[in-house]
């Protein structure tokens, strides 16, 4: 049984799948079931978001102005919304990943001394 | 297992009060998110559906975005203005009060459990304003009291206080719960 709880990694999960998702969009427009497939391989299978969670976490983003979304109707086939990342969204993403590298390479050396 | 359209179905009425298009749009969306799902594993609806998660946990997280649509909150304005009316406890007809002190209490205290469950389901924005309404139709039955009872003695200098404290407290009521729940419920850290 491991020591350390579940919800430490849920934790660590939730606070960093936003950055993720705006990462995804980072170079084009993407749609829900996409996103989800990406970032399960992308992250060998860390974020194996729940399918419910990840559509209220990108409406989220669009809440907060990072992402917009419109409807692409395909002559056949299904319609879907796609999502693509804003002005803000791409500064917000910039921000994020200063702060991760930053935190990444503060935990690194902390942990290399532990080693 | 349950059919697409019957999950659907479901999240549609766990919906219910939302922006009309918004629930729309959320539904269009998970409809689509099925058919890829499907053809990705071959048509197996169960675990489409289940991959999905429950439709009323589905739905309330979409809830905890957008809350109530315009109509909604609307009427909850309207029921919090009226229910203030008959909080007021000075209404009179002729010499009779029509209001005495024990059923406006009842009002008063269903007011609070209104504004409560507002604040709580539709968030504390709605619970404020629907708070202000409140003591709006608190102010204008008052208002229609004096009107009505031109040179009456209405109201003591303790009753005027406790008149606006009890509105004062409508407001705070409609605020408090909805903040609680949000701190509460605050998902993981946002970007």
């Amino acid at each position: 049984m491991p020591e350390i709880s579940q919800e430490w990694t849920a934790e660590l999960k939730k606070g960093s799948v936003q950055l993720c998702l705006l990462a995804l969009l980072a170079r084009e427009q993407k749609y829900g079931f996409q996103i989800l497939k990406e970032l399960r391989e992308l992250s060998g299978g860390f974020f194996d978001l729940k399918e419910g969670t990840l559509y209220p976490a990108l409406r989220r983003l669009e809440e907060r102005g990072f992402v917009e979304s419109h409807w692409v109707e395909p002559e056949s086939g299904v319609p879907r919304k796609y999502y693509r990342i804003t002005e803000r969204g791409r500064r917000a993403l910039t921000e994020a990943i200063e702060v991760w590298d930053r935190m990444a390479a503060g935990t690194r050396r902390v942990l290399e001394a532990a080693r | 297992m349950i059919p697409v359209d019957a999950y659907l179905g479901q999240v549609r009425r766990s919906l219910g009060g939302m922006d009309p298009r918004v629930q729309e749009d959320i539904v269009r969306e998970l409809q689509s998110h099925l058919a890829d799902s499907l053809e990705a594993n071959g048509g197996d609806v169960g675990a489409a559906t289940q991959a999905l998660g429950d439709p009323v946990a589905v739905a309330r997280r979409y809830r905890e975005i957008y809350g109530y649509g315009a109509s909604y909150r609307r009427l909850f304005y309207i029921v919090a203005g009226v229910t203030g009316i008959l909080t007021v406890p000075v209404l009179f007809a002729g010499d009779e009060a029509v209001f005495p002190y024990f059923i406006s209490a009842i009002f008063v205290a269903i007011e609070f459990a209104f504004l409560i469950w507002v604040s709580v389901m539709a968030g504390n924005r709605a619970g404020i304003l629907s708070g202000l309404s409140g003591v709006v139709g608190r102010m204008a039955g008052f208002g229609a009291a004096i009107v009505a009872n031109r040179g009456a003695f209405l109201i003591a200098p303790d009753g005027f206080a406790a008149f606006l404290l009890v509105s004062f407290l409508f407001v705070i009521v409609g605020w408090l719960p909805g903040k609680a729940k949000q701190a509460w419920r605050r998902p993981g850290a946002e970007l």
